[in-house]
């Protein structure tokens, strides 16, 4: 019965995305850095631990460090980066399965906050499967340590037609701060979702874009 | 925040065993740097950390010692009989949320033994932090593990600094806090997610994304990456958001314990569960929450002399189980919001960084939500040419396979939980 009361006294958290933009506490200046008129492209491209800034900063690549702040660059509110190459062809619900293979723990975390009373991914129809056979998506996440990447790919042909792979955060992409290969190495990825971590409103725009919505 | 230079502190074994005699002296870590063996043991009473560089000294007596050279499997227990069913649960479960394994022994019903079986997280961190510039070097350390990654990085750099300005340690120890208070609320949620207590999940989850997001505010990261640089900090905080914040995420954390805690059904899965005793704890070497929950004091804060200026009072239970652990958790969340808003009224004006020069062969070591991680670096030139990381988790998974025999298995998430370890921190 205090649970219950407790529940209405809090009232309603959930976020209006996707209906309506993120506010600005779901997503305050976390996003990709983007350069000041003034900003200094060639110390930024040296000091760029992960070689992500070239022309332009390379979403994939970059692990959301914060060092190019020191000149001059700037973080940008958008976080709904995912590319898209195949998507589901039904749109009403989808199960996914996250498959970790190495990642640091914040990926994980915020795959689990994606069940938080914020962001409630439930009443957009996607959930989460403890089992490959009834997955229509494949969540991968970290990066691809040999060992699991095995167990991965067992999974993958485990899961029915039709499928789609979804990547998410720089480890999975490219390899991020831990090395040159990302998952796309191993398996062929449709949607990527970049973030280190991603965060869920990220995450929920890229599982989203998956089930062609 | 402690550290030190190595080289002052060593010892010889003879000085070793005299200060083991009439004291409880724990073996913290165990390194191999090209030939020589570097033993580091701590009198968490006294504060004092200790290395030794001898292969002679008596090591079996020191379970620990199998799990810090990385042998994990000679915690398994050896020919249990015939009736015995052995499991490999992992490494893609959703229940684990981790890729990580287990070897479980069991008669069906009763759980003999369970060794974690690591390899499926292998980043090989510490092998590609050495060769790196200390300023990246940082980077790779915090994605040790995420969820401790302010504790990782703070760790490396007051190793490697000489003190760094006074703000900087301020802003480090409040970011350091809030990383223990989400970590603290995780684990709760994760133990009432356990007991299936759908309502406290969703409201414990809450607590979780509101300090995530208060983060995300103030560091510009949802888990502070990027926050600790060498010398000092990268940002500065507004304290006004943390003031406000804090007091709404007190005030429902209070009423949601006080409902928790008079629930039987939660109460009655986590009494008695994983027990470890005072001894076991002695003898296992464990750290942090486990020790704590047993009624050993175990806590590097408590020897930290930045710490002796703040609210901050050791928490300690003596039952040893899944609920004296939570309880010490609860009166840690407690704590740390009184420590957080403490650093925060007398928060110094100074500057956010100072220049370091980096050399020499240092250790440095804080206190996570779990445990406390151990980093020992040698850099030259600013370059890092030999690293030791010793993470929390991995001595505390000696302490749970040791806890949670016995146990039936339905007991087994609220005996993992309760100790809130992670593969990705002892699979390194």
């Amino acid at each position: 019965m205090r649970w219950i009361f407790r529940g209405i006294k809090k009232g309603i958290l959930t976020t209006r995305y996707p209906e309506e933009k993120p506010a600005y506490d779901e997503v305050p200046e976390i996003g990709l850095p983007v350069p000041d008129k003034c900003a200094d492209f060639a110390s930024a491209e040296s000091n760029c631990p992960t070689g992500a800034i070239a022309d332009a900063v390379d979403a994939e690549k970059c692990i959301f460090c914060g060092r190019c702040e020191d000149f001059r660059f700037k973080r940008s509110r958008t976080v709904e980066l995912a590319e898209v190459r195949k998507a589901l062809p039904f749109s009403k619900s989808i199960h996914v399965f996250v498959a970790d293979v190495g990642s640091c723990n914040a990926c994980n975390r915020e795959v689990e906050m994606l069940n938080n009373p914020f962001y409630d991914f439930h009443r957009l129809g996607i959930f989460f499967t403890p089992t490959p056979r009834h997955a229509d998506v494949l969540l991968v996440i970290g990066y691809p340590v040999e060992k699991t990447v095995k167990a991965l790919l067992e999974a993958y042909d485990a899961m029915p037609e039709p499928k789609v792979v979804v990547a998410a955060g720089s480890c999975a992409l490219s390899g991020g701060i831990f090395g040159e290969r990302g998952i796309d190495r191993y398996i062929d990825v449709d949607v990527r979702v970049p973030g280190c971590p991603p965060p869920p409103i990220a995450l929920l725009h890229g599982l989203l874009k998956a089930s062609g919505r | 925040m402690i550290s030190g230079e190595v080289e002052a502190s060593r010892i010889s074994v003879d000085e070793l065993e005299d200060m083991a005699k009439n004291r409880d002296v724990a073996l913290t870590a165990y390194f191999c740097r090209g030939d020589e063996c570097l033993y580091v043991w701590t009198d968490y009473e006294r504060g004092r950390t200790e290395f030794t560089a001898t292969k002679e000294f008596d090591l079996r007596s020191r379970p620990l010692f199998h799990a810090l050279s990385g042998e994990m499997d000679a915690y398994q227990l050896k020919c249990p009989g015939n009736d015995v069913i052995s499991l490999h649960y992992g490494p893609l479960t959703t229940g684990l949320w981790e890729a990580g394994a287990f070897k479980v022994l069991t008669y069906g019903e009763r759980i003999l033994n369970v060794t974690p079986d690591f390899g499926y997280k292998r980043r090989e961190v510490e092998k590609k932090v050495v060769g790196r510039r200390v300023e990246e070097a940082i980077f790779l350390i915090e994605r040790l593990c995420g969820t401790y990654s302010v504790a990782y990085s703070n760790a490396f750099c007051t190793a490697l600094e000489n003190g760094c300005p006074e703000r900087a340690e301020y802003i480090r120890a409040i970011a350091l806090e809030l990383e223990r208070l989400y970590n603290h609320f995780h684990v709760i949620q994760r133990l009432t997610a356990a007991a299936s207590q759908k309502v406290a999940i969703s409201h414990f989850s809450a607590l979780v994304e509101e300090i995530l997001r208060l983060n995300a505010k103030l560091f510009h990261h949802r888990y502070a990456f990027g926050l600790n640089v060498l010398g000092g900090v990268r940002r500065n905080v507004d304290v006004n958001i943390i003031d406000k914040k804090l007091d709404a995420i007190e005030k429902d954390f209070e009423e949601l314990v006080n409902i928790l805690l008079s629930s039987r059904i939660f109460i009655d899965r986590i009494h008695n569960t994983a027990t470890l005793s005072r001894e076991d704890v002695l003898k296992l070497d464990s750290i942090g929450i486990a020790a704590r929950g047993s009624g050993v004091k175990r806590d590097v804060r408590t020897f930290d002399s930045f710490y002796s200026n703040t609210p901050y009072r050791i928490a300690c239970e003596r039952d040893g189980d899944s609920l004296a652990r939570t309880v010490v958790r609860i009166r840690e969340i407690r704590n740390s919001i009184e420590i957080i808003r403490h650093l925060i009224n007398e928060l110094p004006q100074t500057a956010l960084k100072s220049e370091v020069e980096c050399n020499g062969f240092r250790y440095g070591r804080v206190e996570a939500a779990h445990g406390d991680v151990f980093v020992a670096v040698e850099v030259k030139d600013g370059v890092v040419k030999w690293i030791g990381i010793r993470p929390a988790s991995l001595v505390n998974y000696v302490a749970f396979i040791h806890a949670v025999e016995r146990n039936v298995f339905t007991d087994f998430p609220f005996a993992i939980e309760s100790f809130g370890l992670s593969f990705a921190d002892s699979d390194r």
